[in-house]
């Protein structure tokens, strides 16, 4: 050994140490530094309440054919114009985003609770498992954006659970490798070893140890996933698959409206901007959930 | 080296194959019996009632009656050793072969031109945005880029429409054969991964600028343009290619919905015209097609990566 | 002519939770051809002491005071003019010679990049880093130069960042960061009987900063010792050895194993929080009341030695 000077083995490092304490404390204190943040929950916040009260909010009934007042500019009447069925564009915007917001969430909840449920398991036993469903996610995988959706959907028919599901199917795969990732760079440190030796249940240690740790960059990934989700949800209802009709969607407006592009260009503006600016809501969102949580991940990509 | 490229290629053929089963199972196994739906969507339309006559007709023609697992057999034989994927239900009895081939030049045109796009402007905007972190520059390209990912691209392109075609007449709206009929489904098409490879290629600059050779490189008197280019872009890019790959399948499934505003000839439109006819051979047979491209791209984007990374190249 | 002056520098980084004093009241001269070793515990300022000649702090940093270099006050100077210095007349050995490598460059090319930025036709340059390669033992230089640096052993890549530091030969002042860390005993003999051939050779000035007693008894000719951020005793290496006069100089030296190992109890305050009066009190057996209220300042005790203590002991 050389002759290294001994005397201060708690040395500390010229640059202060941060500390990894987690406390709710010490996010709430974050989240109040970041004045852009705070906007977006707020405005977030907006969002969701004016989609659940959309039957209180609402001016008008978003199917209500009113042929007269076809395609008219904004008015104190209907503040947003009307639909090439004189229908109000700001009830029709409203209600699209109940049905949007409704798929993308319950799409992204089952998404990540198959998920992750599958990337842990797969991480957790590793060899003939971890095999067998790392070939499984590969599989889906394999089949790129909404291809797979598409499929299923011109196949089993509209329908807001069919759309659900098939959203589900695309979207599952991506957060079941991501966790596997996350999971399997915990698995080998050295506490999760110790409660193995101590005999804990497997699935305890599941549970409580190794979800909970790479748990966090996946509830990130999740909430860019929403955006991801509602634009291949508008994407597909635009084609004209899986919104039944009488269901206010934006995609599928953006759909009927393309006709009048030139004549009423408000059919096409006015739910696009809607799609835009709630997926832009929820990309920032998911970034600034990624400053605060320290999340330096370039992999949490949405899929 | 040579054997990890054969592993790989095997589980690819793997995949293909598991993935053709799928989509197999998937289109075939419809609730209510698929020789109807054919029948009602190719013989009668979809208003009026179908015979039994008409059912059975479809059903001998299509071999439907015979259990799953022997069509797809028949399928996957016919396919493998006599390139024969079936014929179409519904466009007269043609070769699903031909459609496809047909179909695949336009989409892989597509899908080149916004690759090249996301290519020319998406790295170079990265890089200026890192270079210039935290000033005015690297703040506009930031929102722009958030702010574009967030654009449905069908919606995109029909404000391009709006604007260059019915406003400007500067492009055609429809149509395939000339360069004006592909810059606008390009652009489009391009626009969300470009913003995506914007950030991502900023990320990896900037994780590169802060690393201890960076600062070497620095005391060494190296010019900074020389640092910029031979030691930060040339490492930054590496993690990017794998992100291409990637990109290269959101393409091609992005192509589904810019080939059909577009009315361009390619497997998206293809595909999406055959699932709203119900055109089974048609649609399975372009999901394989699709699952088999982006496969194959990501599979050589993978070796790639091997040879530009020396640290993998020599484990 | 005195090569390089440091007088009264100071280096702080402020952080979100309190500045940071990492070097204070650094004064000290180094004579053309002198090897110095600024020597101290890890968290002791004397790297930093190192990155502020050179300018490569991060940019957080605040410094004040001057340096002198060749009668030139480095300080004032814009980043171009110190831009013209690095790697051309003073140079860096930096600490962590893994991470100071780009890991997708050839060792050869890491060595030859400096000169054909310069100009320098590449065949010249690709022999003149062989030349290099193996003046600092790395043999066989051409086949070396091919391979990457994850390809050499720790030593070998302290060798390999050595030789870029002396690639240049115009350089006058080399400052040696931590070079024998992570070392093994050979690598080790090895680096220090480079480090002192250099310096003969080249006629540089060594900066050498090291937390390892051998190597700085071995090739130093005078040495700075550092506790918390400054430097408490500077002199002639062999006096320092034999007759050191700090109170923590003296425990360094009776911590040496051939000395007995005793360790000196107790820990180095923050640099976040550092005492009003003497930062070594806490630990010193002669620390009276004066100790606590006044801050010791150097004094000289000889040409080019001098003591920061209120109660400097002569054995």
């Amino acid at each position: 050994m050389s002759e290294e000077v001994t005397t201060n083995p708690g040395a500390r490092k010229i640059i202060a140490a941060q500390s990894t304490d987690h406390s709710t404390k010490r996010w709430i204190r974050k989240i109040r530094k970041r004045l852009g943040f705070q906007v977006c929950l707020v405005l977030l916040g907006i969002l969701v309440i004016a989609a659940l009260f959309a039957l209180l909010i609402a001016p008008y009934d978003p199917n209500a054919i009113d042929l007269k007042q076809k395609n008219e500019d904004p008015s104190s009447a209907h503040i947003w114009g009307t639909d090439y069925l004189g229908r109000d564009l700001f009830s029709r915007t409203l209600f699209g985003a109940q049905t949007s917001l409704l798929i993308a969430f319950v799409t992204v909840a089952c998404a990540f609770a198959a998920g992750t449920a599958v990337g842990c398991v797969a991480a957790y036993y590793g060899g003939v498992v971890d095999e067998v469903l790392s070939r499984c996610v590969d599989l889906f995988l394999a089949f790129p954006g909404i291809i797979f959706s598409l499929a299923l959907l011109g196949l089993i028919g509209a329908g807001i659970l069919n759309m659900i599901l098939a959203l589900t199917v695309s979207q599952w795969a991506t957060f079941a490798r991501f966790m596997r990732g996350n999971a399997l760079s915990i698995k080998n440190l050295e506490y999760i070893q110790s409660a193995r030796t101590a005999g804990l249940p497997d699935r305890r240690i599941m549970m409580r140890h190794l979800m909970p740790n790479a748990i966090m960059p996946v509830l990130i990934l999740a909430t860019l996933d929403i955006g991801s989700v509602i634009l291949a949800t508008a994407g597909l209802s635009f084609l004209g698959l899986g919104i039944p009709p009488g269901i206010p969607e934006w995609g599928s407006m953006i759909g009927a409206g393309k006709e009048f592009l030139r004549t009423a260009p408000l059919n096409v503006i006015v739910p696009g901007l809607a799609i835009t600016v709630v997926v832009l809501l929820f990309n920032f969102l998911g970034e600034g959930l990624r400053d605060i949580l320290d999340v330096h991940d370039e992999q949490v990509i949405p899929g | 080296m040579h054997y990890y490229l054969a592993k790989r290629l095997a589980f690819m053929v793997l995949t293909i194959f598991a993935a053709s089963i799928l989509a197999f199972l998937l289109l075939h196994a419809v609730p209510g019996g698929s020789a109807e739906t054919i029948a009602r969507h190719t013989l009668v339309g979809l208003e009026e009632e179908v015979s039994d006559l008409m059912i059975t007709e479809v059903s001998d023609k299509y071999n439907l009656a015979d259990p799953l697992w022997k069509q797809y057999s028949d399928w996957l034989f016919s396919a493998v050793f006599r390139g024969d994927l079936g014929t179409s239900y519904v466009y007269f009895d043609t070769p699903v072969l031909k459609l496809i081939s047909l179909a695949l030049l336009p989409t892989l045109i597509l899908a080149g031109a916004s690759m090249l796009i996301i290519i020319v402007v998406g790295i170079p905007l990265g890089i200026y945005s890192a270079i210039h972190e935290n000033r005015p520059a690297d703040f506009i390209i930031r929102c722009a880029t958030i702010i574009a990912i967030s654009f449905p691209s069908f919606w995109v392109a029909l404000m391009l429409i709006l604007i260059f075609s019915l406003t400007m007449d500067w492009l055609p709206v429809t149509g395939y054969g000339t360069l004006a009929n592909l810059i606008l489904p390009a652009v489009a098409l391009a626009i969300h991964p470009t913003a995506v490879i914007v950030r991502i290629v900023r990320t990896s600059m900037l994780e590169t600028l802060g690393q201890p050779y960076i600062t070497f490189a620095i005391a060494k008197g190296l010019l900074f343009r020389h640092i910029i280019w031979h030691h930060a872009i040339k490492n930054a890019l590496i993690p990017v290619i794998t992100i291409l790959g990637l990109d290269f399948g959101h393409l091609l499934a992005g192509t589904v919905i810019i080939e059909t505003i577009f009315a361009w000839p390619g497997i998206g439109k293809l595909m999406v015209d055959g699932v709203f006819s119900h055109d089974i051979p048609v649609v399975t047979s372009c999901i394989v097609v699709i699952v088999i491209i982006f496969l194959f791209v990501n599979l050589c984007v993978d070796m790639l990566y091997h040879v530009v990374d020396p640290r993998i190249r020599y484990e | 002519m005195t090569l390089l002056e440091v007088q009264d520098l100071n280096v702080h980084f402020p952080t979100g939770e309190g500045t940071v004093h990492a070097s204070r009241n650094i004064s000290f001269r180094l004579q053309p051809g002198e090897v110095l070793g600024l020597v101290g515990e890890t968290g002791s300022g004397k790297s930093v002491i190192g990155q502020a000649i050179i300018r490569l702090l991060p940019s957080s940093a605040q410094v004040s005071g001057h340096i002198y270099f060749s009668g030139q006050d480095l300080t004032g100077l814009s980043e171009s003019s110190i831009h013209a210095l690095r790697g051309c007349s003073i140079s860096l050995i930096p600490q962590n010679p893994s991470g100071a490598l780009n890991p997708v460059m050839m060792n050869g090319q890491q060595i030859a990049e400096i000169f054909e930025t310069q100009g320098t036709q590449r065949k010249t340059a690709v022999e003149t880093s062989w030349e290099l390669l193996a003046a600092v033992g790395l043999v066989p230089a051409e086949r070396i130069a091919r391979e990457y640096p994850h390809q050499l052993s720790g030593g070998m890549r302290q060798r390999l960042t050595t030789s870029i530091a002396i690639a240049r030969g115009s350089t006058k002042l080399i400052i040696a960061d931590e070079p024998t860390k992570g070392l093994d005993y050979h690598a080790r003999e090895t680096t220090a009987r480079l480090l002192r051939e250099i310096s003969t050779e080249k006629h540089a000035a060594l900066l050498l900063i090291t937390h390892d007693l051998y190597l700085a008894e071995h090739i130093c000719d005078r040495i700075a010792v550092l506790y918390a951020g400054e430097i408490v005793e500077i002199g002639y290496a062999e006096q320092i050895f034999s007759k050191p006069i700090h109170p923590y100089t003296q425990a360094l030296m009776k911590a040496i194993p051939k000395n007995g190992l005793v360790p000196l109890a107790g820990q180095s305050p923050s640099l976040m929080a550092l005492p009003e009066g003497c930062a070594f009190m806490d630990r010193c057996e002669r620390q009276t009341e004066k100790c606590h209220q006044e801050h010791p300042l150097m004094t000289q005790e000889n040409i080019d030695g001098g003591v920061r203590c209120h109660h400097p002991y002569c054995a």
